[in-house]
């Protein structure tokens, strides 16, 4: 008996160990995003994401206002850095009443989809020419959704049907606005 | 210590023979419930967990993750997907990309309208789900009005084997359609559908807009799930979400787990009512026997032998009970189907679920017997003896 209370005694010793183990490797592998793609001095200026889009070409150097959102549960890829933005027109749900009627107002799902679509661009931060950085950029440099962000980088692709791809340079990143003050944590 | 013999226990039964079968029946009634509950769970379970692959993924219309049958997805996305994305299956020329539409249609059937789910692919759907086969019949043709059914739909369309619903006809939306084939998954949620030729459904439907695109990555040829979470976050335009097909059908049977706690709980209560019964008649049949077991007492039996005995009669009654109620359970209850939004699955009655029920006919002899014991045998023995009939 004695035996075998110390045989589960010592496994469930090890297993302790082992998780502890896990978790500190979890924590080291935690993947960031180099320094240099973020800053704390928002450029002035800045025009909101759809008057450059309406304008903009692939190759073009921009600088735009947006809101992280656009998709239920999707905004970031979970295996890439890459997000979607919406621009700060569209009105997410906890801009529309001061009650939390909706569970995800990243999605913007009062939003007509065809101007929402019109309004979505998406933010990729490469690693070099070709590939993006295999993980997501979610909670790095307070990236959250809903909050503002401004973006400064190259139109990689674009088309009249909604297309908007900017691959980062540099990246600003406000707070969340609240009902009545659809424009606080810009940083206007 | 000295036991009772078990022909004591066994002549005892027959002693009432109405109250002998009551308390059968009220067993059975509770271990069949039981064994249902459990079906049930297991049947629903074996369905969705066999549907669906991690290699499959499907890309729905963005904010309709949960119902691939409200999703909405534009005709060109199918052509963009296979032009964009690199590391998908192919095999002979035909690519791993599978533009498909999901919709119940309501079918006539013996003048009650059933709800069937009907699926609208094309040939590359039988690459990307790769458990389908067609076990009778034949392919059907585009332009040429012809369904696949799956083999537990044609118990929903009315057939008692599914090779009889081959050559039928069933209407769908006004338009005739033939049944040419009949296929099987391996249990999954495709055997309780149709399948038909996109186009003809596009065309039966008036619908312009695809449900979603199933695309089956080749890992070994660089293919990643990541590459689709990519494409449907850049291309905005196309309004996709990616999902696993796997991912799809846990979240599914996550929706379905309340129906499956109503059910456990219906079958439940009606088993406590079931069981109050039994209990109740038991510990009547045992009370009126207060004077036999103090003159048991006298004869040198303790009390733990007499225990042994009522133990032993109770459980012999409930017993019996779970042995006709697994005997219904397998031969009329296993492989009952049973409709539900997303299609048909069966009641599983496995080797597990009969353990249980038998089981849980022995708990009930052992639990039955607790109350009329402790009735019996907490008197003196002159004044059982004493008691009256």
């Amino acid at each position: 008996m004695k035996h075998l209370t110390l045989l589960i005694t010592l496994s469930l010793l090890v297993s302790c160990r082992g998780n502890e183990e896990q978790s500190q490797q979890k924590t080291t592998n935690k993947e960031t995003l180099p320094s240099h793609f973020f800053t704390t001095e928002r450029p002035v200026d800045v025009k909101d994401l759809v008057d450059v889009k309406m304008n903009a070409k692939a190759g073009d150097e921009v600088t735009f206002l947006a809101r992280i959102g656009g998709r239920k549960h999707g905004s970031f890829v979970p295996t890439l850095a890459m997000m979607i933005v919406a621009d700060p027109n569209l009105l997410s749900c906890e801009l529309m009443a001061c009650d939390d009627h909706c569970d995800t107002p990243e999605d913007y799902c009062c939003e007509d989809p065809k101007v929402l679509t019109q309004g979505l661009g998406t933010i990729r931060f490469m690693k070099n020419q070709t590939d993006t950085y295999p993980f997501s950029v979610e909670g790095l440099g307070g990236m959250e959704v809903l909050k503002y962000v401004v973006v400064a980088g190259k139109v990689h692709d674009i088309n009249a049907n909604g297309l908007f791809i900017v691959d980062a340079k540099k990246i600003w990143v406000g707070g969340a606005p609240a009902y009545g003050d659809n424009r606080a944590g810009s940083g206007e | 210590m000295k036991l009772l013999p078990i022909e004591y226990a066994t002549r005892n039964l027959g002693r009432s023979p109405s109250r002998l079968i009551l308390t059968v029946f009220g067993s059975s009634l509770v271990v069949l419930l039981i064994m249902i509950a459990a079906g049930f769970m297991v049947g629903m379970d074996a369905t969705l967990n066999v549907s669906g692959s991690d290699k499959n993924i499907m890309l729905l219309g963005a904010g309709s993750l949960e119902s691939v049958e409200r999703s909405e997805v534009k005709m060109e996305s199918s052509g963009i997907v296979s032009s964009s994305i690199k590391g998908y299956k192919t095999k002979a020329g035909v690519e791993g990309v599978s533009p498909e539409v999901h919709i119940q249609i309501p079918i006539d059937i013996q003048g009650e309208d059933r709800l069937v789910l009907i699926r609208g692919v094309e040939p590359e759907a039988f690459l990307v789900h790769e458990r389908v086969e067609i076990e009778y019949g034949s392919l059907p043709r585009a332009g040429h009005n012809e369904l696949l059914v799956g083999s537990l739909a044609t118990r929903t369309l009315g057939y008692g084997k599914p090779k009889d619903a081959l050559g039928k006809t069933i209407l769908l939306d006004d338009d005739s359609y033939a049944i040419t084939g009949v296929m099987v998954a391996c249990g999954g949620i495709i055997e309780g559908e149709i399948w038909a030729p996109l186009s003809d459904l596009l065309v039966t439907t008036q619908r312009d807009t695809l449900s979603c695109i199933v695309v089956a990555i080749d890992e070994e040829s660089g293919g990643t799930r990541s590459q689709l979470d990519g494409f449907a976050a850049s291309r905005v335009d196309l309004e996709l979400a990616a999902i696993s097909e796997r991912e799809y059908y846990a979240a599914l049977a996550e929706f379905y787990k309340p129906i499956q706690l109503m059910v456990v709980m219906t079958c439940l209560m009606i088993a406590i009512g079931g069981l109050l019964g039994g209990f109740n008649s038991t510990y009547a049949a045992f009370a009126s026997r207060v004077r036999e077991v103090g003159t048991l007492q006298t004869l040198g039996y303790t009390r733990s032998a007499i225990t042994f005995s009522l133990i032993q009669e109770s459980i012999l009654t409930a017993s019996t009970g779970a042995i006709i109620a697994s005997t219904i359970a397998l031969v009329a209850i296993d492989g009952y189907t049973i409709r539900f939004s997303m299609g048909t699955f069966t009641l599983l009655i496995t080797t597990e679920i009969v353990t249980l029920g038998i089981a849980s006919g022995l708990a009930l002899g052992v639990i039955g017997a607790i109350a009329p014991v402790i009735r019996c045998l907490r008197l003196p023995i002159p004044q059982s003896l004493r008691a009256s009939e």
